[in-house]
């Protein structure tokens, strides 16, 4: 792993102080990227979630892809549990076979609510709204002091029999 | 510093009681430490294994999600433990993204894992989530903890050590008195015997191993010592005594050997200057006759006793009638016992009694017993010389009304140089060896001799018992010169008598043609050859000592001449030497008889007469074996 996926983090606040909007950009979601990765790491699906225990984990990005191909050179060659990564952009009815799920902050499907389809499947929506946080997803990026940080809905995740780590509810800005 | 060896048993056995000891607590201590030196140490490396196992959980969230400031919390828990030096924590890039150290403990993620440092000990452990990498962590502890308890645990063993040891050398110092002590208590003994030289004292014998078994050794030495000591005193005392009893013995025989010759000297001065005649003369001759026999008595038992001591008293045995040896032994005594006015009482048997005996010691031992009891008797006492016969016996005895023995002198009676005491030595005449000869030739004949006496003053009783001869053949021999009369006791008998020296000659002639044999006499061997090749006779008489031929070559030419003409002649030698090996020679080669010079006429004609009759009991004999009856 020559390749640096996590960057420093003061980089991207000078970035917001110096920088364009569009380097601030893509730097917040290279580090979103990673943090979807990790997500995955520390994630337990139903075994119910995979076809066989080598088929592919999707991760799914709902509306206009803002990673700029970040993302996909991140998961390169990566794989959570025996599963090899993939990143998807889904259809209206390929959600539900998605399993992590980032919405876009610009989406907003059906006003403030998130799409039924999700809310009992083993789906890890991850947002980056107060909306959708309020609509029930399960995971919500924030940007607290400059640094990209999260907080998570752990009642959300029970619904959908997903396990999250007790490591990664300890990182976790919040958790409901 | 002496070597082990010398050392004293006591300081041994403290020794090896402690320096075993010693040493076997040292090696399990050193075990003991090392063992537990060890285990604490894989204890530890273990404990750091798991600690890094559980930082390396507790910090993947935080390495993935890039929150070092959720772990600050977890490092200072966990680095605030005193054996870890150093919590380190690197991203997947080996770039350090957390760390809790000690001040002056680097953090360096190239240290390989579990890399061995001289006080420290470095656990490398990844990062991972779910089969991801995300990192490492890297913990350095310290075993400066392990050390100092280490330290703690060998002072305490080395505490142990040296108490144990001083218990070791108390233990130790008390029981090796068990071991000690005996040994000890024998050695002090064994030094005061040395030291005192008294051989009464004993170990004694505390234990029953080998010091006792030494104890038991030690003491019996002691015993057989003690023993030798006493018997050694015993023996200086008594060859004191016998020593004292040898020199008044020496003083009573050159008493004795005087007194004769005191008389003898007198009377041939009497002779000298008197010139007497006639009868005078008789009694003078007789005096000196009789001293001159005394004295010969006296030598001649002072040369058996002599021989006596030293076991060369010997017999030759003969076929002899003690009747006839008893009649001619009083007849020697009867002039004295009647001038003491003594009577003299015989109760003998009628007939013969055959002894297998040497005629002369028989005779010594029958005028012994009588002389003693002429001696002993006062003046107008009776002696009673009885002869009787038991089944296998004969015993003979005399007995007397004389000064009788005391019960305490009784047992000693027949021992040599004793006599009753001192002034009975002035009063009786005597070298005390009688009854020893007595006693001695009893016994080479197989019998034996007895004292009997009620008191001082009451008499006594001397007998000897000597076996009987179960045969009873009319026996020619010793006997007959005391049974026939001298004139006719070598009738008819031809005789060459040999000697060098002309008066001895004479007197062998005239004795011997007095006593009716055909004498001829030759001065040299050389003469005696031819006389005998000329004419030859019954019986040789010849003395030993001469010059140019002997009396041995002599009888051996004789010897060789009969040979050829068949004869057997007797043979008398005549011999100066007294010995007994001399006569022992005499008789091995070839003679019949001994007889000492001066020669006594009745000894020389028992000699010639038993000689004779020899020879020819030998030659009926041989005659019988020839004709197939069995020899006597």
């Amino acid at each position: 792993m020559a390749r640096r996926t996590q960057p420093r983090l003061l980089l991207v606040a000078l970035c917001f102080v110096f920088g364009t909007l569009t380097a601030a950009t893509s730097l917040e979601y290279e580090v979103k990227a990673a943090f979807l990765l990790n997500f995955a790491t520390f994630t337990e699906w139903p075994p119910t979630a995979f076809e066989s225990p080598s088929s592919p984990l999707r991760i799914c990005i709902l509306g206009v892809d803002p990673f700029d191909g970040s993302l996909l050179r991140t998961v390169k060659g990566e794989s959570v549990a025996g599963h090899p990564l993939v990143v998807e952009h889904p259809s209206e009815e390929g959600i539900k076979r998605c399993h992590v799920l980032f919405i876009r902050r610009a989406v907003n499907p059906r006003g403030n609510d998130l799409n039924p389809g999700t809310t009992d499947a083993p789906v890890l929506v991850v947002s980056e709204s107060e909306a959708l946080w309020r609509a029930g997803s399960i995971i919500n990026f924030a940007i607290d002091g400059g640094r990209v940080r999260f907080d998570v809905n752990q009642t959300a995740s029970l619904r959908g029999g997903l396990r999250l780590s007790p490591k990664l509810l300890r990182v976790a800005r919040t958790v409901r | 510093m002496k070597p082990f060896r010398d050392q004293p048993i006591a300081r041994k056995a403290l020794i090896l009681g402690v320096v075993p000891t010693f040493c076997a607590i040292l090696l399990v201590s050193v075990a003991s430490v090392t063992a537990t030196y060890f285990t604490a140490r894989s204890n530890t490396v273990r404990d750091l294994d798991a600690q890094a196992e559980l930082l390396a959980d507790s910090v993947s969230a935080a390495l993935a999600f890039d929150d070092p400031g959720s772990v600050t919390e977890t490092l200072r828990t966990l680095g605030a433990r005193p054996n870890i030096d150093a919590l380190c924590v690197f991203d997947s890039n080996q770039a350090l993204f957390a760390s809790h150290t000690v001040p002056g403990e680097p953090c360096d993620a190239t240290v390989g894992a579990n890399a061995p440092r001289d006080r420290s000990i470095v656990v490398t452990r990844p990062v991972t989530a779910n089969g991801r990498r995300l990192g490492s962590v890297v913990i350095t502890g310290n075993l400066s903890l392990l050390y100092a308890w280490t330290r703690i645990q060998a002072f305490v063993i080395a505490g142990a050590l040296v108490g144990g040891t001083l218990i070791a050398l108390f233990l130790t110092r008390l029981l090796q008195r068990v071991i000690s002590g005996p040994v000890l208590a024998l050695a002090a003994t064994a030094d005061r015997v040395t030291t005192s030289r008294d051989y009464s004292l004993r170990a004694t014998k505390t234990t029953d191993d080998e010091v006792g078994g030494l104890v038991q050794s030690f003491n019996g030495m002691l015993d057989e010592i003690q023993r030798r000591d006493e018997t050694l005193t015993v023996e200086i005392a008594e060859r004191k005594r016998a020593e004292y009893l040898k020199d008044q013995f020496l003083g009573t025989v050159s008493h004795e050997l005087r007194t004769p010759l005191n008389a003898i000297m007198g009377w041939l001065q009497i002779i000298r200057t008197t010139k007497p005649t006639g009868q005078r003369l008789a009694r003078a001759l007789e005096n000196l006759e009789r001293n001159a026999r005394s004295q010969a008595r006296l030598i001649e038992d002072l040369l058996d006793v002599s021989r006596m001591a030293i076991g060369h008293l010997r017999v030759s045995l003969d076929v002899v009638d003690l009747r006839a040896v008893l009649t001619s032994a009083i007849d020697t005594v009867k002039p004295t016992a009647m001038a003491k006015s003594l009577r003299l009482e015989v109760q003998f048997p009628a007939s013969s009694c055959l002894v297998s005996a040497d005629p002369d010691r028989l005779q010594q031992v029958a005028w012994n017993l009588l002389s003693n009891a002429v001696k002993f008797t006062p003046a107008g006492g009776t002696i009673t010389v009885t002869l009787s016969a038991t089944t296998d016996e004969y015993v003979f005895s005399v007995q007397d009304t004389g000064i009788g023995l005391t019960q305490d002198f009784l047992p000693f009676v027949f021992e040599r140089f004793r006599q009753a005491d001192g002034s009975m030595t002035r009063r009786h005449g005597g070298l005390g060896l009688g009854l020893a000869l007595v006693k001695e030739i009893t016994m080479l004949h197989n019998g034996s001799a007895h004292a009997v006496s009620r008191g001082k003053d009451q008499g006594s009783t001397f007998s000897v018992r000597l076996p009987r001869l179960a045969v009873t053949a009319p026996q020619p021999g010793a006997n007959a010169a005391s049974d026939t009369p001298r004139g006719t006791l070598c009738a008819g008998m031809r005789i060459l008598a040999v000697d060098d020296d002309p008066d001895s000659l004479e007197i062998l002639m005239t004795t011997l043609t007095a006593a009716g044999a055909d004498v001829r006499v030759a001065a040299s061997g050389d003469d005696a050859i031819r006389e005998w090749t000329r004419n030859p006779g019954d019986v040789l008489v010849c003395d030993l000592a001469m010059p140019a031929m002997d009396g041995f070559q002599v009888l051996h030419h004789i010897r060789s001449l009969d040979t050829a003409s068949g004869r057997s002649t007797a043979a008398v030698a005549l011999t100066a030497y007294a010995s007994d090996q001399f006569r022992d020679r005499c008789f091995s080669a070839g003679f019949h008889g001994h007889v000492g010079k001066p020669c006594d006429a009745g000894e020389l004609l028992r000699a010639v007469t038993a000689a004779r009759a020899l020879v020819k009991s030998q030659k009926a004999a041989r005659d019988a074996s020839s004709t197939g009856a069995a020899p006597l």
